[in-house]
């Protein structure tokens, strides 16, 4: 089911945009354990509150900003570009250029191919939220010890990974689907564009927040997460599905037709 | 022992297109060229004995291996050069094939190195920045590298210079005597004339002829173009019993087909008249393909 030399090669091919993203996302939660200390967000919260609406959220503890500015943000759209880029490259694009010809005519099983790509996208994408977990919680205990609750860093940093599983579950599962790189972008990047927007607008206004219901982005409650409300389940339910996701598209392309 | 079995396959993409009811057996050792126009269904085909595409109905087997369920197994044995090349991507010409060799777990890399010398290549560029040619031997390298008992050629000299496709037909000699089975798709009537035991052409999907190399190589039988200064000796010739084929009176021309052994009776015919020219006509499957290659477009226009 596993081929150590495709693994390498994966890795060797897609190292530039996984050190762009894993690089991008180390600075930025880097910056924000070190910028913002007690005394800054006290700062801030003073000049800002006149302020009809806080343009970066609830502020109020580091671990709130974090929730929302980091894991809200910079990390979900970081994570969801890796997601759409590696899980279209990993199946479609070699079909629709037709180098996966040469992938197949090595003596491996389709679903070797696609189990060791699979594999390849979740080592990645956990190395990425280590990486994440690791930078924020020592540049934290550098600059401001005590101030990062790390059980719940923690459980953010693992809420969010799974919603990135469940994410690249989508990718994966429409490169396997379809035989050109524009379908499956179109579904994988398409969707996955559609949760993003629909997790923005549902927090919008409140004749919106029917949206909630349709995207999966909102089943990585950090609220509930913080406060400490129940969330297992949610994620429970974002880490079943990745796995359904990454089973049907390795059975779909294993019985389909390549027009290689 | 049968090295590819083609039974009744088909595979129907509607409209007229796939392939139908094709079956077609290369024995070990067996060199078969495949030859179509466009579109006429050879990659399909070829496509179902990598098991790319699964068969509508029929068989496709590799080696007594099914071609779809077993294509790992098959893939051991088997060197695939594909029309197009496309490798992946951001890669040089050495890395793919110590790539290639990892992949097949190949520790020895002397084989890949003899083809690289053979055909004059430079694999350390990277493949994106290579010219046609070059990538197509990369592929070559690539196919042949693991010396495998078959292989399966889809148009395997284009873009490659004339020299190289003689080094090519070479290389397909030597893998010939070596005992390879070997399936090639090509529109370059020397190249199969010289190589092939056998002819399977295909057209609109369907097999319309199998020919042995006796029959195409028509080895006993040689074509004259002749060319005469008189008229009294053109049509005097015409007495004599040859088999003529054609007849040109403004040209004063004959094109007469004789056995090898008739020969010198030729030439002694000839020899009291006054030729201007004599010329032996390749009598080659140049002529074959044309006519079937036409009747293609024939058809297309009805």
């Amino acid at each position: 089911m596993f081929n150590k030399s495709l693994f390498i090669h994966l890795i060797k091919s897609n190292t530039k945009v996984f050190l762009i993203i894993a690089g991008s996302l180390s600075v930025l939660i880097g910056i924000i354990m070190s910028v913002f200390t007690p005394e800054t967000m006290n700062e801030i919260a003073q000049t800002s509150m006149d302020a009809p609406i806080n343009p970066l959220g609830d502020i109020s503890t580091l671990i709130a900003f974090t929730a929302n500015q980091f894991f809200g943000n910079f990390a979900l759209i970081f994570a969801m570009i890796y997601s759409i880029i590696v899980g279209n490259k990993l199946i479609a694009e070699q079909v629709d250029k037709g180098s996966m010809a040469y992938h197949l005519s090595m003596p491996i099983t389709r679903t070797e191919y696609t189990v060791t790509s699979l594999i390849y996208f979740v080592s990645s994408i956990t190395t990425l939220f280590a990486l994440i977990f690791g930078v924020g919680i020592s540049v934290a205990e550098l600059v401001q010890p005590g101030e990062l609750p790390l059980d719940t860093f923690f459980m953010l940093t693992l809420g969010s990974f799974l919603l990135h599983l469940a994410i690249s579950g989508v990718t994966f599962f429409a490169s396997c689907l379809f035989n050109r790189s524009s379908y499956s972008l179109a579904l994988g990047a398409g969707l996955t564009i559609f949760f993003f927007a629909a997790n923005m607008l549902s927090g919008m206004s409140d004749s919106l927040s029917i949206l909630e219901n349709v995207t999966i982005i909102t089943l990585f409650d950090s609220d509930a997460i913080i406060q400490g409300g129940s969330y297992g389940a949610h994620l429970f339910i974002l880490g079943a599905l990745a796995l359904v996701l990454y089973l049907m598209g390795v059975g779909v392309f294993k019985r389909k037709d390549l027009p290689l | 022992m049968t090295a590819i079995s083609i039974q009744n396959l088909t595979k129907d993409y509607g409209n007229h297109k796939g392939i139908f009811d094709v079956s077609f057996q290369i024995e070990k050792g067996e060199v078969v060229g495949f030859l179509g126009p466009n579109g006429a269904g050879k990659t399909t085909t070829i496509r179902h004995l990598m098991g790319f595409s699964k068969p509508q109905s029929g068989t496709a087997s590799v080696l007594k291996l099914n071609c779809w369920n077993e294509s790992k197994e098959i893939q051991k044995h088997v060197g695939y050069l594909p029309a197009e090349m496309a490798f992946p991507e951001n890669m040089t010409g050495t890395q793919l094939i110590q790539h290639n060799a990892k992949m097949r777990g190949l520790c020895d890399l002397k084989r890949s190195q003899q083809l690289i010398d053979m055909f004059n290549l430079d694999p350390s560029a990277p493949i994106k920045r290579m010219s046609k040619g070059m990538k197509q031997k990369v592929g070559i390298v690539c196919a042949f590298m693991h010396d495998p008992k078959v292989l399966i050629l889809d148009e395997p000299t284009t873009g490659l210079d004339p020299l190289m496709q003689s080094v090519f037909v070479q290389l397909i000699r030597e893998e010939k005597q070596k005992g390879k089975s070997i399936l090639m798709s090509s529109h370059l009537f020397e190249e199969i004339e010289g190589t092939c035991d056998q002819i399977v052409m295909i057209k609109q999907g369907k097999i319309i002829s199998i020919m042995n190399a006796q029959e195409f190589n028509n080895a006993d039988k040689t074509i004259f173009k002749v060319t005469f200064q008189h008229i009294e000796d053109f049509q005097s010739i015409q007495h004599n019993n040859f088999n003529i084929l054609d007849i040109n009176k403004e040209g004063l021309q004959l094109v007469i087909e004789i056995e090898d052994t008739q020969l010198n009776n030729l030439i002694r015919a000839l020899a009291a008249k006054h030729v201007v020219s004599i010329r032996e006509m390749k009598y080659s499957l140049e002529d074959n393909f044309m006519n079937f290659y036409r009747g293609e477009n024939h058809d297309h226009v009805q």
